[in-house]
């Protein structure tokens, strides 16, 4: 559970830098420094890596990319090695989810064809693609707002789950703090913990000042901070953003992503962006969808050098046009 | 669960009331109710302290308003994208569309809440049956919430408002119209089954005041079935949906079954008199029975259904005899038949002396009750709803062995056996007399035997021979039952015949019998009683000109000049009619009790002058007024004396219908028949008559109504007969006070009932959206 406090906050945006206390662990911890050039080592939340750190011996890494491939990763389905002691139990109890197979039509279109990948707590998965390749259905899926015509989602050690759907949708005409306390409540947090937990949500993304302006008269970065509280708001164990960066100035993109780096290290983070800059600062996964597959799944460095670009960019179009 | 349903309910809740729409919604709903009751129902004319011309348009109501405020609930959800919120949470499909449902249903109820505000009214304006009400909001609240249900339905699985409207518009209309003529062309039973299925089949109970079980379940069954269709449709779940034809079917195999009548006596009768329960009376004359009965009840049912006043009645008389042969204990046993068209049943109908009621198909409609093998009711007639039990028990009382007999002097040829020279047929009195005694019609050279064991009723007597009196006066001391209708002056008998002259020998008084002469009751043989406060009004065409007067020898009697206390005259609710009646005078120790009287503003003149057709607005002026209630009926033991015979004609209280062939517009006819269930000694009956408790009106207007009336016959009486430029002002004034007075009642009760409810709704919703903007 997080209880964060403002700190010192600077009056003219928000404070980047501002101290966090888990209430678990009782000791504040200075969230990473963002970017590029981060230094994982030396803070208590660890990043990119930090869960392949954490593994158990037996999880393997993400699959390398076969021999013969010119470099282009080809989409393969998971593989899993359980302990012996698990085998059977598909999804684990420390964290993970297990997409297997999924298909999706709509109409006679078919927009989802066999996708597969998982991803493990710890991990922020950034799903790119082209506007079509099919990334916020796979999220519908996953949420469990579209039920699949194939396939299965397998989930362990995930309770809860939190959903930020395209386009960030509010309840115009409730407060923010309602609205928070709405999803607290269809959670199961009582009267008591949504109002302690919503105040908490606000503080955390700097809603206090329009706790209680209906949503409707809020500008639109507020608006998607309210959104973006929504999900965030019962600490889920999954958390899915389908773009949640559109619409944020580069200062409050920059504190979304130095939050969602700062709890990823107790949630599965599954994003969507069209932004590789943003998916390169802040994933430690990628998955690359086209026409409705999975067309790379690796880490940021991996497609890099995997493609030979020198950007993320550049992979990204070495990849969809070698689809 | 409880916690996450609450906090969808909290944020549905919150969502109604920041919209304004819903504000608009609940006072438009009041406003169109209002509207409706009071222009279209007419409520001041229908003069009725019930909601019933309220209730009637609920149904309509709701099909419109609820596609409205549905289409919003889930298509704004999907438009926004908040249903991804949703989709998303750990929350089952149901409960999300149950708290939608919730929501929409606390809007309709407000709505209803606010209606009741004409509730509050007829309570001022009259004694209202609360239970009935209640009973009919009951009705009302359950049918808003199954129309909800199936607007939310309807509205399931599209984003777009228009859509969402159509659809729900269209599904609720499909379920209020249920079988209109629209499904003319179908097969019978389909179109039975849809009649089931639809909300005219389930409503008139509440309207009555009766909360039946089978009803109650066609709401609950429609509302359930409603909500699942909705979580059904609302995730695209392709299992689920396929559930939605089983549903269907499930859905109407239910209503079949509550339809069944398995569940026919789970009924809860909540008129303050019990007009619908089978009351310690009705059973009691069950009970007497000891011979078998057989009750064949003709009905074309499919037919029916397309009316919905007939198929209404069909219903309560249906139950009705269910319960009658529910309460024999197997001596009735009970067939219902629908005779259909050119087919053996309805040869069989038409055999037993069924009477068809034409329909605007051109096809004939049976609706009629046939005991053992001959017709009892040709057709039963919806004015007499409230009598049903009471003519129901009557007719199993005829059919006994008990069935009493009739002694019948026809002064004034009641049974029509001169109608080639009057031109008149049995009167409708006559003819609701056969239907339950046996009438031997006394011929002038009567004897004792003729009366024995009868009831003698003597209507308009001559001067009988002293034998006859003798006869007469025998049978009254030995204890024998009479009802005699005495006139000073028979205008009936005054009236020309076909040849356009009067008849042929035709007395004008009666003469009273010698034996009642001995009984220590007297009356004004020569004189008539003018009662102005009672004056009925008519036409007089004067030089040329129409005008309304008022006629104080044709007297109006409303029920406060009965006697309470005689079963007889306790429940004559529209009152009697008599025509220049005499007055009785009774010796004070003879023990002799008034039935009937007339009002303090009467007086006496003589039959002879008004045989002489004086101007009405003479009479209303002269002779002055003698302040004496004088007494038009009176009875004492088993004699009933009535100072007047033409009460008993058609022309004074009987007025033809299209469909049922005569109605009667005041009691008359139901008090001869009551007064001779009490001398046939039929207690139980009588108690079936008092029972039954007629439309109430509403007594404040009536009363303000009957004062204008009584201002205004005093304003006449004081100008005379030919009233000079001044009074003709004078009268004016008066009518157009009263007038005034009336309008401004309704207007008031207008404005309150129809705008000062939705305009506080709109008031405070401004205030509300004001505040949360500024918050």
């Amino acid at each position: 559970m997080l209880i964060l406090d403002p700190g010192s906050k600077k009056p003219g945006g928000p404070d980047l830098n501002f101290p966090i206390i888990t209430e678990n662990l009782g000791k504040t911890i200075k969230p990473p420094h963002f970017g590029p050039e981060r230094a994982p080592s030396g803070h208590h939340l660890r990043f990119v890596g930090s869960a392949q750190q954490k593994r158990p011996p037996w999880f393997p890494d993400s699959p390398p990319s076969p021999p013969g491939t010119g470099g282009r990763i080809e989409p393969t389905p998971p593989s899993f090695h359980f302990h012996p002691c698990l085998q059977g139990r598909t999804a684990q109890a420390w964290g993970m989810i297990e997409i297997r197979h999924i298909d999706k039509s709509f109409a006679a279109k078919r927009v989802l064809k066999g996708i597969s990948f998982n991803a493990r707590r710890g991990e922020i998965v950034g799903l790119v693609g082209r506007n079509g390749a099919g990334k916020s259905t796979l999220m519908r899926v996953i949420a469990g707002c579209l039920q699949p015509d194939g396939g299965s989602i397998e989930r362990g050690g995930v309770d809860k789950i939190g959903y930020l759907p395209e386009g960030a949708p509010l309840y115009d005409e409730l407060t923010p703090r309602a609205g928070l306390e709405f999803v607290l409540g269809a959670h199961g947090f009582g009267r008591a913990r949504q109002r302690q937990r919503a105040t908490e949500v606000m503080h955390l993304l700097e809603l206090d000042s329009v706790a209680d302006q209906v949503v409707q008269t809020l500008s639109k970065g507020f608006s998607r901070r309210a959104a973006l509280g929504m999900a965030l708001a019962p600490d889920p164990d999954l958390l899915i953003l389908d773009e949640p960066f559109d619409g944020f100035d580069p200062i409050q993109k920059h504190a979304a992503a130095n939050l969602l780096v700062t709890l990823s290290p107790q949630k599965i983070i599954i994003i969507s962006t069209h932004s590789l800059s943003d998916a390169q600062r802040l994933c430690t996964r990628l998955i690359v969808i086209e026409e409705g597959k999975v067309c790379a799944d690796a880490s940021p460095e991996d497609l890099l050098k995997k493609t030979g670009g020198v950007t993320l960019d550049a992979a990204f179009r070495a990849l969809v046009a070698g689809s | 669960m409880t916690g996450r349903f609450l906090a969808l309910l909290r944020k549905d809740f919150h969502l109604m009331l920041a919209r304004p729409a819903i504000f608009v919604f609940i006072a438009l709903f009041a406003i169109s109710a209002g509207a409706l009751t009071f222009y279209t129902g007419r409520f001041f004319d229908a003069n009725r302290a019930d909601l019933t011309t309220l209730f009637v348009f609920f149904p309509w109501l709701f099909a419109l308003f609820t596609p409205a405020l549905a289409m919003e609930a889930l298509s704004a959800e999907r438009r926004s994208g908040t249903a991804e919120i949703l989709h998303a949470l750990p929350l089952p499909p149901w409960t999300i569309i149950f708290a939608k449902w919730l929501m929409l249903w606390l809007v309709c109820l407000i709505g209803l809440v606010l209606t009741m505000s004409l509730w509050i009214s007829i309570s001022w304006l009259g004694e209202p049956d609360h239970g009935a009400i209640i009973a009919g909001y009951f009705g009302a609240a359950l049918m808003a919430g199954a129309m909800c249900a199936l607007a939310l339905a309807a509205t399931a699985r599209t984003a777009s408002q228009v859509l969402a409207f159509l659809g729900a518009l269209t599904v609720n209309v499909l379920v209020t119209v249920g079988a209109l003529p629209v499904f003319k062309g179908l097969p019978a039973s389909l179109v039975q089954m849809l009649a089931d299925f639809s909300i005219p089949a389930h409503k008139t109970h509440f309207w009555r005041g009766v909360i039946a079980f089978d009803d109650v379940m066609f709401f609950v069954v429609l509302a359930a079935f409603g909500l699942f269709v909705a979580s059904s449709l609302w995730r695209a779940n392709r299992k689920a949906a396929l559930r939605i034809p089983l549903a269907v079917m499930a859905v109407l195999a239910l209503n079949v079954f509550f339809a069944s009548g398995v569940f026919r006596a789970a009924r809860l009768d909540m008129t303050g008199a019990q007009l619908y329960t089978l009351g310690p009376a009705a059973r009691a004359i069950i009970a007497e029975k000891t011979t078998p009965t057989n009750w064949t009840f003709y009905y074309s049912r499919s037919l029916a259904s397309q009316y919905p006043d007939i198929r209404s009645y069909g219903e309560q008389v249906e139950e009705t005899l269910h319960s009658f042969a529910d309460a024999s204990g197997g001596k009735i046993q009970l067939t219902i038949v629908d005779p259909g068209v050119d087919n053996p049943r309805e040869d069989a109908a038409l055999g037993a002396g069924m009477e068809a009621l034409p329909t605007d198909q051109g096809l004939p409609l049976y609706f009629g009750l046939v005991q053992n093998t001959h017709k009892t009711i040709a057709r039963f007639d919806p004015a007499r709803a409230n009598l049903l039990e009471h003519d129901l028990a009557r007719r199993l009382g005829v059919a006994s062995a008990e069935s009493p007999q009739i002694a019948l002097y026809d002064g004034i040829d009641l049974a029509g056996r001169d109608w080639f020279v009057s031109g008149r047929k049995e009167s409708y009195l006559f003819s609701q007399i056969t239907e339950h005694y046996t009438i031997n019609l006394l011929e002038p050279d009567f004897q004792a035997t003729d009366l024995a064991g009868r009831i003698l009723m003597l209507v308009h007597p001559p001067a009988f021979s002293d034998e006859q009196d003798q006869v007469i006066s025998d049978f009254i001391a030995g204890g024998g039952r009479a009802l005699v209708f005495l006139d000073p002056f028979s205008e009936v008998s005054a009236r020309p015949v076909l040849s356009g002259l009067p008849k042929a020998g035709a007395r004008m008084a009666s003469v009273m019998p010698g034996a009642l002469a001995k009984t220590g009751l007297g009356w004004t043989g020569t004189q008539i009683v003018l009662d102005r406060e009672n004056a009925m009004p008519v036409q007089r065409t004067s030089e040329g000109q129409t005008r309304t007067l008022h006629q104080p020898a044709w007297i109006g009697l409303p029920p406060s000049h009965f006697a309470v206390d005689n079963p007889v005259t306790a429940s004559l609710p529209r009152g009697l009619i008599v025509a220049s009646a005499a007055a009785l005078h009774v010796d004070p120790e003879s023990g002799w009790s008034i039935l009937v009287h007339a009002s303090e503003n009467s007086a006496l003149m003589a039959a002879n002058v008004f045989a002489t057709d004086p101007n009405p607005a003479e009479l209303m002026a002269e002779p002055p007024s003698d302040n004496t209630p004088h007494w038009l009926a009176a009875i004492k033991g088993g004699v009933i004396v009535i100072g007047d015979a033409d009460m008993l004609d058609d022309d004074y209280y009987v007025q033809g219908d299209p469909v049922f062939g005569k109605h009667a517009q005041a009691d008359n006819a139901d008090f001869v028949l009551g007064a001779l269930d009490l001398l046939a000694g039929s207690k139980a009956l009588l108690a079936l008559r008092t029972k039954s408790s007629p439309q109430r009106s509403l007594t404040r207007i009536d009363a303000m109504r009957q004062k204008a009336e009584q201002q205004l016959r005093q304003v006449e009486q004081s100008i005379g007969a030919e009233p000079d430029a001044q009074a003709r002002q004078a009268l004016r004034l008066v009518r157009q006070k009263f007038h005034r007075q009336m309008r401004n009642t309704e207007i008031a009760l207008e404005m309150i009932n129809i705008w000062l409810g939705p305009l506080l709704v709109i008031l405070f919703g401004s205030m509300f959206s004001l505040w949360r903007r500024r918050g």
